[in-house]
């Protein structure tokens, strides 16, 4: 059994307008999207602004309502859950967002922000809260003077680490990690990997990993999941998806950085831009971008199979 | 010999006491393109607009010297920046959203300029506005004349700005950032876009970023700044393959995918500094591995030649 499993999961978002605001049609952020997620694994999904990897995240940890499908964390529905079941859920599944000047509250200290999850969730005597911060703070790099500091008076490095320290008090089984070094300088983003990786080798935490970096991607996931305008249109292997990408869209992503893809992904153009998603393409989302789309991508939507070990999503590979 | 399109020498910007911007020289010859990379707050984007002379008058001391082709800039009076700015030096910013007029409509943000540096007006400014949008790519140009800044993509509008900026024909395009607020597969169209102009129209670039990939997509040459100091130069793929600068070496090993996975990334302890609060000697000292007693004293100097680096223990001697 797989400690987090995503199954068919839809999440949409009103689109109001005129001068009562009713709803006059819905987008479809993320529509049928599932995957697994084993202890001590990296699971990164991918994919560029839009393509419904953050309201993923989000859904998952019940900060959204999803239209269908469901959320299992050791099998157990989380959907439904209600009262003590979802608090211990709470407490098993934490997050670290993208930009930690806005996910800190500017008036509370580095230490009230990580005692409060501490103290809500009773993992310690009062007496002892400020001990288990310090240890806290000690394992993401900060030092006992940074403990009554407040946001402002930290680095951007830091106030991530402080965000990283508030998930990990905790101590989450799955952390989902949205964009989290994306606002950082890149010898500090490295700071910021690496201690992430040290923090899964020691504990064996589970990380969803957003981002739509290829290059961090790679590095730090075991697995990825790419998507495309709310679904996921290839999954498998990180460094098997990177070195030799299936799907068009995945080919043209690797072939989008710069440095990356020069071997693998010679020769394959880039081009068009990210359709609306208020009025997504037939058929095959990527088909207006896709250099091999043909009549059967306009008219059908490719469910997707599994092609030794990797999930792919198109009708020409 | 004639004068390089642009010599830089000396230049220092200063904010009241803070000096952001210490000593910096290079050289960009014609046809020439240049990576100026670091992190925030190294300085990079106010050198840059000190070439156009946008730095505020006030509070903002500049210093050194600004040559295009041989013509001082530094100290330049107001009127006399008008053919210069946009005529012969453009600059392409990092967000077109906020770099576009959004009451403005495409045709009156290039017919502007098309008045100004090509003395084009009417329908012969119309057609030479079409070719220009054609020309960087942006579907239907003759109906994208009417539109507003706010109906386009991100994408789209820095194909605008870029548009804007060549329709002058200027002999060098400053590039700020000019991907960074876009999606990888868009930024990878506008880099190759600016690398087929540039070549096409015989250009120069100076482009700015903290991305190393990016460099090594669209520069020949590179200069490495970090707290308001270059630090090493030199061909954009000796550089990179092999730094000479210990944060030069740092910074390309704290790029994830850039080399082959190789298990940890070597990042660089610490912060950047504030400019406020530069340490003394070598301004990396603090963070550098190879840190000696020498470099919290004395500034290095830069070696000569192609290949500079300003370092005392350079790593050269270490391969």
């Amino acid at each position: 059994m797989s400690l987090l499993s995503v199954r068919g999961l839809s999440v949409s978002f009103p689109v109001r307008g005129g001068l009562w605001g009713r709803v006059r049609q819905r987008v479809h952020a993320v529509q049928d999207v599932s995957f697994d997620l084993q202890a001590g694994e990296t699971l990164s999904l991918v994919g560029e602004s839009g393509c419904g990897k953050s309201t993923t995240g989000r859904a998952i940890l019940r900060l959204l309502e999803p239209d269908a499908g469901s959320i299992l964390l050791d099998g157990a529905e989380v959907r439904t859950m209600e009262g003590e079941a979802l608090r211990s859920f709470r407490r098993q599944v934490q997050i670290v967002f993208q930009d930690p000047s806005a996910a800190l509250n500017p008036r509370r200290t580095a230490f009230q922000a990580v005692a409060e999850g501490l103290i809500v969730h009773g993992l310690v005597s009062r007496a002892s809260v400020r001990d288990r911060v310090r240890e806290i703070f000690d394992l993401v790099g900060l030092s006992d003077e940074h403990l009554d500091r407040f946001p402002h008076a930290f680095s951007g490095g830091q106030r991530q680490r402080i965000g990283i320290a508030r998930a990990l008090a905790l101590e989450p089984r799955v952390l989902v990690l949205d964009e989290p070094v994306s606002a950082l300088d890149v010898s500090v983003q490295a700071q910021v990997l690496n201690l992430l990786e040290d923090i899964q080798a020691r504990t064996g935490m589970a990380y969803l990993f957003i981002a739509h970096d290829m290059g961090v991607v790679r590095h730090v996931a075991h697995r990825l999941a790419v998507m495309y305008l709310g679904r996921i249109v290839e999954e498998g292997p990180a460094e098997e998806v990177c070195a030799s990408p299936r799907h068009p869209y995945t080919r043209m992503l690797v072939a989008s950085v710069p440095s990356l893809g020069e071997r693998s992904t010679a020769g394959t153009v880039v081009r068009g831009e990210l359709p609306s998603p208020l009025t997504p393409p037939s058929g095959c989302a990527f088909h207006p971008r896709c250099p091999h789309a043909q009549d059967r991508c306009r008219r059908e939507r490719p469910q997707g199979e599994v092609v030794s070990g990797r999930f792919q999503a198109c009708w020409y590979l | 010999m004639t004068a390089p399109l642009l010599e830089v020498r000396d230049l220092s910007v200063s904010f009241g006491a803070v000096q952001v911007v210490d000593g910096l020289s290079y050289v960009i010859e014609r046809g020439q393109s240049l990576g100026l990379v670091g992190e925030s707050g190294c300085g990079k984007s106010v050198s840059s607009l000190a070439l156009l002379g946008l730095l505020p008058p006030r509070g903002c001391r500049v210093e050194g010297s600004i040559r295009l082709e041989g013509r001082e800039l530094v100290g330049l009076p107001a009127p006399q920046w008008m053919p210069i700015r946009g005529g012969r030096i453009a600059m392409v910013f990092q967000d077109p959203m906020t770099a576009l007029n959004p009451l403005l409509t495409v045709e009156r943000h290039l017919r502007e300029v098309l008045a100004i540096h090509q003395g084009l007006e009417g329908e012969l400014a119309r057609k030479e506005a079409t070719r220009w949008l054609d020309r960087v790519g942006i579907p239907d140009p003759a109906a994208r004349l009417s539109t507003y800044p706010h109906e386009l993509s991100g994408g789209m509008r820095q194909r605008v700005l870029i548009a804007m900026a060549l329709a002058g024909k200027p002999d060098l395009l400053v590039a700020d950032e000019p991907t960074t607020a876009l999606d990888v597969t868009i930024q990878a169209q506008i880099l190759d876009l600016l690398s087929d102009l540039r070549r096409e129209l015989g250009m120069s670039m100076l482009f700015i970023t903290h991305d190393l990939g990016v460099v090594e997509r669209v520069a020949d040459r590179v200069a490495v700044l970090y707290a308001g100091r270059k630090v090493e130069e030199g061909e954009v793929s000796e550089v990179l393959r092999a730094p000479l600068h210990p944060y030069t070496d740092g910074l390309v090993g704290s790029v994830p995918g850039f080399r082959p996975r190789s298990g940890r990334l070597r990042s660089i302890p610490g912060q950047v500094p504030s400019p406020a609060a530069w340490p003394g000697g070598c301004r990396f000292h603090p963070r550098c591995p190879h840190s000696q007693e020498d470099c919290t004293r004395i500034v290095p100097t830069e070696s000569s030649g192609s290949r500079k680096v300003a370092c005392h223990h350079a790593l050269e001697a270490q391969r």
